[in-house]
């Protein structure tokens, strides 16, 4: 296995394993570029932007099956080979990362998989690197995820999170087959119903997830932006993730990213707790656009906070999407030259906090 | 200190009494926030505010969040939001608050109607749909012989298709032919519709349900879809509420086996409606939250009014199971010490004794045994501290209290398809429970692993996401 952080405290910890597969070299033209980079991107996160006192990183395995890569860089610059996501590292790493987690009940055991998925019915199937390695067994070398899911009730880590980066799309192969296919890794056998979990689908079942050429995916983009303050509140005084303000989050930020609507979150939640502490404020994605949004394209829009301001380089018919420190803001918008019947709007000292704001500036009829 | 008056913009058939949570958050100081108020879709509420900035957080059912930002100045300051959840038509206002339109945001290339949070009270718009038929479908009503049931009953054989069809799953659901004999078809045109959805107002039922009863959908090219009615459902006030089924057209694609059109239910409860939807939803704190309100009382509990509606089952049992299912829900994310204390303060062995009594006096009901069994196998009293290899079956129950789950699962099979898909989610789960306990321990329980088979195949064709249980029948 892979891991970059090896601890194993008996004290409550984050446990964290990263998979991502873009290589599927037993099945052509399956190649994807978004989920090692969507893997590399969340740890680097983890390692650098991660604060939770009460449950600090202990441990976190990458497993990363890339076409042109076998290490991984860590942002201070250690360098660490990988393995490959293959059914067998995967099981392997995933029983460490089990056993790790159980050292304490007060752990948080962190799942993170992208790569291609399949739904069979109504069933999520997370495709490793060897998936369809043998013709005769093509489904084999796949985690069954409910399966899964459910077995982590075996796990003795009391909150658990589940990241979910993958189609859900069926396939006419597996359509007859009724139980889930894959392999749930462990079996469960304890009594369900005894954890705090959140499960967040990066679409719905039936639909595709979007990877982004040479670029993190959709949603680990969405994802680490909820980390970095969309999924925050404050309401125990100091800015938090909690489990069950992820959703909110990414239900308006996977839009966001893909400038459309065909990507939803599906999320299930059990139970709020926290999960990160941002150690700076909250970065909260904010859209600012006119009413009529048809303005958009005359209208200078410009914000400020202090002594900083920015202006939107171009016009543009689209709503600006920026992503700003929890804090107070001016946003203008100019109409310069004059373009009746619009006029120009301020809005002033509006306060920005997550999850995410949306910004209109009514330019007719008076203005704000 | 100032007056913030919060009231609900947007048409809702009947005018009910909903309650959305909502948290009004002071930036500056969280001591002055009020978080997870009920706000009432039939009134306007007036909150009273120290000075400070604002931001008026509404949460729906359907997972939308709704922000407004307000600045109260002094004691004389009156500030007014009226809400907007945008719905694309007023008749779909019940299912847009509750998440039922979830994909209509597929439907739209513009961000105007997916982006509803509005600064102040201005109203987005949303653009009106072209009206189009897009299906030529039939509802069928299937009032269930009760000598139909029985006979499916005393078979006992899961290959009586024909008999036990419209009670559960049928393993080999192209058979559909096989039971058209049973049905009475009625034919229903839709109330309203778009090129997206129809809405059909699918009755109240009165007094006059007999049975349990389902609703088919069919069409051209459409995968047939069914679901079992909750009817008569009795409001607080004894009458029988109004049920909805809204067919929503996602996207037409072959490949989903639904083919893209879902089938949804919604009960215009005036009090528990936006209770099924955060329900539905998987919000079960926030549906805590909508509980509270309900309660007339000052000094009721959310636990207290769940309880009373587990207590008042006679009047509707199924919002009776629904109370069980929160109630129960709640006490699975609490840890060991929670649940003991939980355990001292309430009185669990009263409603632990209404369970029991769900499961026995509503014999058709088949999410009394699923629930009896999920809670007999989280019983705190046999709770021990969360230990992975001391949290079995065998560890943790006593050999009378498994036999009792082991039963009261595959009782919940025998009666049919649970009401509401939690109960199959809860059915599944412990049913592979039961499985692997007897497989581990090297004797395989062929009673179980029979049910289990029938219920992968109809957790197969399930959407989890539907708070009731909806059926894709052939595909």
């Amino acid at each position: 296995m892979t891991l970059i952080r090896k601890g194993k405290p008996r004290t409550p910890s984050a446990h964290v394993i990263i998979i991502g597969v873009g290589d599927y070299p037993h099945w052509p033209n399956a190649q994807l570029s978004s989920p090692p980079i969507s893997s590399r991107e969340l740890t680097d996160w983890f390692l650098t932007e991660y604060n939770n006192p009460e449950r600090p990183l202990a441990s976190l395995a990458l497993l990363v099956s890339d076409s042109n890569a076998t290490k991984y860089t860590e942002p201070g610059g250690q360098v660490h080979n990988i393995r490959r996501a293959t059914l067998k590292h995967v099981s392997s790493s995933i029983k460490g990362w089990i056993r790790r987690c159980n050292r304490n009940s007060g752990n948080i055991a962190i799942f993170f998989f992208c790569g291609h998925g399949i739904m069979n019915n109504r069933f999520t199937t997370l495709l490793l690197e060897d998936f369809h390695k043998d013709p005769l067994d093509p489904y084999r070398n796949a985690i069954a995820f409910y399966r899964f899911h459910l077995a982590m009730e075996n796990c003795t880590a009391f909150h658990q999170c589940f990241f979910i980066d993958a189609c859900r799309t069926p396939t006419g192969q597996s359509i007859s087959v009724m139980e889930p296919i894959g392999d749930s890794i462990i079996q469960s056998y304890v009594i369900p119903g005894n954890r705090l979990h959140t499960i967040q689908y990066s679409t719905l079942a039936g639909k595709k997830a979007y990877s982004q050429p040479d670029k993190a995916s959709v949603f680990t983009e969405a994802l680490i932006k909820v980390l970095n303050g969309a999924g925050c509140d404050n309401f125990q005084g100091k800015w938090c993730v909690y489990s069950d303000r992820i959703t909110i989050g990414l239900n308006h930020l996977l839009p966001r990213t893909r400038g459309d609507a065909n990507q939803i979150v599906n999320g299930e939640t059990a139970g709020s707790f926290p999960i990160h502490y941002p150690i700076d404020k909250p970065i909260v994605p904010v859209t600012i656009g006119c009413d009529p949004s048809m303005a958009n394209e005359f209208a200078h829009l410009s914000f400020s906070i202090g002594d900083f301001s920015e202006k939107r380089q171009n016009q543009d018919p689209s709503d600006w999407n920026v992503d700003l420190k929890e804090g107070e803001y001016d946003f203008h918008a100019v109409f310069n030259p004059p373009m009746l019947p619009y006029q120009d709007s301020n809005i002033l000292n509006s306060h920005i906090r997550p999850p995410y704001r949306m910004i209109r500036h009514k330019v007719e009829g008076g203005g704000n | 200190m100032g007056r913030l008056k919060l009231s609900f913009g947007n048409y809702l058939q009947g005018n009910p009494q909903l309650v959305l949570v909502t948290n009004i958050i002071n930036v500056d100081d969280e001591r002055k926030s009020k978080r997870n108020l009920a706000i009432s879709t039939a009134e306007s509420q007036d909150i009273l505010l120290d000075s400070g900035q604002y931001i008026v957080e509404v949460i729906l059912p359907s997972g939308q969040v709704i922000n407004y930002e307000i600045k109260v100045e002094d004691q004389f300051d009156d500030k007014e939001i009226i809400m907007h959840a945008g719905s694309p038509h007023e008749w779909l206002g019940w299912q847009q608050l509750l998440g039922n339109t979830e994909g209509y945001m597929y439907l739209q290339s513009s961000g105007e109607t997916r982006l509803q949070q509005v600064v102040g009270t201005v109203e987005v718009d949303t653009p009106v749909v072209e009206r189009e038929v897009f299906l030529v479908k039939t509802l069928y009503s299937i009032p269930s012989p009760e000598s139909t049931l029985q006979r499916a009953i005393d078979s006992g054989s899961w290959s009586d298709l024909a008999g036990r069809g419209y009670y559960f799953l049928i393993p080999d659901a192209r058979k559909i032919s096989d039971f058209n004999n049973y049905i009475h078809s009625e034919s229903n045109q839709p109330e309203v519709y778009d090129r997206y959805h129809q809405l059909h107002e699918v009755g109240s039922f009165g007094n006059n349900a007999v049975g349990r009863i389902s609703l088919f959908v069919q069409g051209q090219d459409i995968p047939t879809q069914y679901c079992t009615l909750p009817v008569p459902w009795k409001q607080r006030n004894g009458e029988a509420t109004q049920i909805d089924a809204l067919i929503f057209r996602e996207k037409l694609d072959d490949k989903i086996a639904d083919a893209g059109f879902r089938l949804s239910l919604v009960v215009q409860d005036r009090d528990f409606g936006t209770l099924l939807g955060y329900m539905g939803s998987g919000e079960l704190s926030l549906a805590r939250m909508v509980l509270s309100n309900i309660a007339q009382d000052a000094d009721t509990t959310i636990d207290d009014l769940a309880m009373e509606f587990l207590y008042d089952k006679r009047k509707n049992p199924f919002a009776a199971a629904a109370g069980a299912y929160i109630l129960l829900a709640r006490e699975s994310i609490m840890d060991y010490s929670e649940r003991k204390k939980e355990q001292n303060e309430r009185n669990r062995p009263l409603w632990k004794k209404w369970i029991s009594n769900l499961m026995n006096w509503f014999q058709w009901l088949p999410d009394g045994p699923v629930l009896y069994a999920w809670m007999i196998m989280n019983d705190p009293e046999l709770d021990i501290p969360r230990k992975h290899d001391k949290r079995t079956l065998r560890n943790i129950l006593s050999d009378n209290e498994r036999e009792a789950a082991r039963r009261s699962l595959l009782e919940c099979v025998n009666r049919g398809l649970p009401y509401y898909s939690r109960g199959v989610r809860i059915l599944l789960d412990g049913l592979v429970l039961f499985a692997n306990d007897a497989r581990i321990a090297g004797e395989a329980d062929l009673e179980i692993e029979s049910a289990l088979k029938i219920v992968w195949e109809l957790a197969s064709r399930i959407n989890m996401k539907q708070l009731f249980t909806t059926v894709l029948l052939d595909r």
